[in-house]
């Protein structure tokens, strides 16, 4: 092939580009069509693809997914703000006082290589399988990277602020709001695009294992248990669509923020 | 055939080491052409040194590279004693502005790379190797990395690995460029007793009026949009070039002049 | 503008306007002035100690309040056993094999589902970093499957392959295929041109090229890969495991919780937390000595 090399680029035409794209999608959809959605080709988990397009729709248990992800929404904002008032808090006073980083952030920073699932049996067996224990989840994933960014931002505040910060003597408050956080604000906000990913995948995660409830998790395991692969790829489509969706907001709300911070 | 040789004209392009007739080079940009290189014709004799100088877009970096073959899309001819360029060849090596060395190699090993496809024995490569970082004055740091080097260093490395596949034509693209003045003028004395050594030709292009006078036999004029050969100035002053002397700077200012046009 | 605001414009604009003082401003030089310690070698020694000591401070302090509350039965068993508990299980399952057959079966695991991973990996990724047409065909395709985060994949791969070690492989296999296909491919497309031209002037043969040049100027890229991969391998470990399975070091929590013998679940995660922070902090060291030379510094 004679763009089969390690070389440089060629310039191509951004119409062509997106057709190709769509080619081998295109052509796993028709082969679909025509073996599963017609009937030809059976199976317990050949979901004709007019079942998976229409079923948060028209199916009854289908439906569920929509008061579901309410649900599973509701849970990563609170969950999200307890985790990140949390995290930013610890971060803020752990980066301003050398002392204190020194005594805590290793203790944190130990707890942090246990990866986030491994909570569950220890959070279930306190708070039982109810709200609290997914509440608890969620904000312990939240926690730890909020507290890393903030932290990291705050030891890398540009110069001219610390310096200003020191000499002015302003009221702690006020240097805070004014001249710290402003300053920190970059890594808090990359923080916060982490965070809100890993606090959905948790979210689902959590609701996935513990399983009472209602959410697209509950949603998820009950589909799968009932051998619905059809509820089962609408369960994952939401969580995909959400997924990409928070991190594309959270990335345009960062570049906003940046953009006006350096007016 | 062997006839047909010794009865060509003088000007024929197989006589010279590097013979252009009509070069033209032009780029798409939003759909409309630019054309960045246009008409240009010149002979370079075997052994001779070319510097080819110009305001920035007047062309000269892309004329290297169709000349040194990186780029085969252009119009006219470019021939190396009578044979057309068909992309890279063994018989013409480049050196670029940033050294280009590759950092997870050593000198021996950078230089080392310009004997690729060359069918020599190990042994004799690597003695052709030694040769060539002993001319650059390299020795002491053939087992050197390149971040270990100063870009002075690195530079003359750089032209130890064009040089030791024994090309016959040396292209330069602004080579000492990066480099600080005190560094510049060593290097380009270097530069000339590597050549008179080696006897190779060279075309060396700069912005640099009085290095391309101090350099060259010949320096080749351009001015820019399009492209193209304003003039083509004969440097007879005597070598070792003085670059005090009223002839060098008559010279210069000829050059100055017609660039300023 | 309000007071505090033009008061600190003011200064700003003062301390820009003053020359360089002698030492720099930061938090740091505060408290080290605050704390300072007497001159001379009984400092040193008493500063070194202190290094290692506060980090160790809070978790003595947690440990004796955790080891208090329990023992004085505050706390039933089954929600807080004691510190002097969670050691005792931790020796006992050491000594009857249960940790080792655990970690036995999850490294093995890992290993087989990173080996498949990681091998589709790179030869999707050199095919997508090489070829424009292979992108071009394939990378909507591929960032839509990327998006489904691991979880995602788990209760469709359960009813496609049950709940035998054939799920857990593939739902590995898939965790760590992603990092390295992406850092492979950006490995290869972000190879410097400049290195490419110098390739095409000295013409070099391809067996060379691919030596010298593709190799080293991927590998720290392509390492950083490798290094995601194991890690995620490892996280999606512990969630099938949990979720899915019958052995295991993930297992061993899940275990744990059912018979509510929270020691058990605790020293789970100890051995959870041990494993991730290993692996990753060894990864990450090859990862430097890796790339000592960065293929950006043209």
């Amino acid at each position: 092939m004679s763009d089969v090399t390690v070389d440089l680029p060629a310039r191509k035409s951004p119409a062509a580009f997106r057709l190709q794209g769509l080619v081998v999608p295109g052509a796993i959809v028709l082969v679909w069509l025509a073996a599963v959605d017609s009937g030809l080709v059976r199976g317990p988990l050949l979901v004709p693809l007019h079942d998976i397009l229409t079923g948060w729709l028209l199916d009854e248990s289908g439906r569920e997914i929509w008061p579901a992800l309410g649900v599973s929404l509701l849970r990563l904002a609170v969950g999200f703000a307890i985790g990140g008032a949390l995290g930013v808090a610890a971060g803020i006073a752990l980066g301003l006082s050398r002392p204190a980083q020194q005594a805590v952030a290793p203790t944190v920073h130990a707890v942090r290589q246990i990866t986030l699932f491994a909570w569950i049996p220890l959070l279930t067996a306190w708070f039982g399988n109810g709200e609290a224990a997914k509440i608890a989840f969620i904000a312990i994933g939240v926690f730890f990277p909020m507290f890393v960014n903030t932290e990291q931002g705050l030891r890398t505040i540009p110069a001219i602020y610390r310096e200003v910060a020191f000499v002015s003597r302003l009221p702690l408050w006020k240097r805070l709001t004014k001249l710290i956080l402003p300053g920190a604000l970059p890594a808090i906000l990359i923080g916060v695009e982490v965070a809100l990913l890993t606090a959905w995948i948790g979210t689902v995660g959590a609701e996935y294992a513990i399983g009472t409830g209602r959410g697209v998790g509950s949603y998820l395991a009950a589909a799968r248990e009932q051998f619905r692969m059809d509820l089962v790829l609408v369960g994952v489509l939401v969580l995909a669509i959400v997924g990409y969706a928070l991190s594309r907001i959270s990335g345009l709300a960062f570049r906003r923020l940046i953009k006006w911070r350096a007016r | 055939m062997a006839g047909a040789l010794m009865s060509l004209a003088p000007s024929h392009p197989a006589n010279f080491a590097l013979s252009l007739r009509g070069v033209g080079k032009q780029y798409e940009v939003d759909a409309r052409p630019l054309q960045v290189l246009r008409q240009i014709t010149f002979d370079l004799r075997r052994g001779e040194f070319l510097s080819i100088v110009g305001a920035s877009g007047c062309g000269k970096s892309t004329l290297l590279r169709l000349i040194v073959g990186l780029d085969s899309e252009f119009d006219g001819d470019i021939q190396i004693s009578g044979e057309p360029v068909r992309g890279p060849g063994a018989e013409r090596s480049m050196v670029f502005q940033d050294h280009r060395l590759f950092p997870w190699l050593t000198v021996a090993g950078n230089v080392a790379l310009g004997l690729d496809g060359v069918p020599l024995l190990a042994a004799a490569k690597r003695e052709r190797v030694a040769e060539l970082i002993d001319l650059v004055g390299l020795s002491n740091f053939a087992d050197a990395y390149p971040h270990q080097l100063s870009g002075g260093m690195a530079q003359r490395a750089a032209i130890a690995r064009a040089l030791v596949s024994e090309p016959e034509i040396l292209l330069m693209d602004e080579p000492f460029g990066a480099l600080d003045s005190l560094t510049r003028v060593y290097l380009q004395e270097e530069l000339l007793r590597i050549w008179a050594k080696r006897k190779v030709t060279v075309i060396v292009v700069t912005h640099d009026v009085e290095e391309a006078v101090f350099l060259s036999d010949t320096v080749l004029v351009m001015e820019p949009r399009p492209g193209r050969i304003e003039s083509v100035v004969r440097v007879d002053a005597p070598r070792p070039r003085d670059r005090a002397s009223r002839e060098f700077t008559e010279i210069k200012g000829r050059i100055l002049g017609a660039l300023r046009r | 503008m309000t007071a505090a605001g033009s008061k600190i414009q003011a200064v700003s604009q003062a301390i820009a306007g003053v020359q360089m003082r002698a030492a720099p401003l930061s938090f740091d030089s505060l408290s080290a002035r605050a704390g300072r310690l007497p001159a001379g070698v009984g400092a040193s020694v008493l500063g070194s100690v202190s290094r290692w000591a506060t980090p160790l401070a809070l978790p003595a302090l947690l440990l004796a309040a955790w080891q208090l509350v329990a023992g004085a039965g505050w706390m039933p068993p089954q929600i807080l056993p004691a510190p002097s508990i969670v050691v005792a299980t931790f020796v006992d399952l050491l000594r009857s094999g249960d940790i080792v057959a655990g970690l036995r079966i999850s490294l093995w695991r890992i290993a087989i589902g990173f080996a498949i991973g990681a091998s589709a990996g790179l030869a999707l990724g050199i095919l997508l970093g090489v070829s424009a047409r292979a992108r071009a065909y394939l990378d909507p395709l591929l960032h839509a499957l990327f998006a489904i985060p691991t979880l995602g994949w788990i209760p469709i791969l359960i009813l496609v392959f049950g709940i035998e070690e054939t799920l857990k492989v593939v739902i590995i296999a898939k965790a760590v295929l992603v990092p390295i296909v992406l850092n492979t491919s950006l490995g290869i497309r972000n190879i410097p041109p400049a290195y490419l031209e110098v390739a095409e002037t000295l013409r070099l043969r391809p067996v060379t090229k691919l030596a010298r040049l593709v190799v080293p100027a991927t590998l720290p890229t392509i390492f950083t890969g490798l290094r995601l991969g194991v890690s995620s391998a490892f996280i999606s470990l512990i969630v099938v495991e949990m979720l899915a399975a019958a052995e295991g070091v993930g297992y061993m929590m899940t275990w744990g919780r059912t018979l509510f013998q929270i020691d058990i679940v605790i020293v789970g995660m100890i051995v959870v937390g041990l494993i991730g922070f290993g692996l990753d902090a060894g990864l990450r060291r090859i990862e430097r000595a890796v790339s000592r030379w960065s293929p950006t510094d043209v």
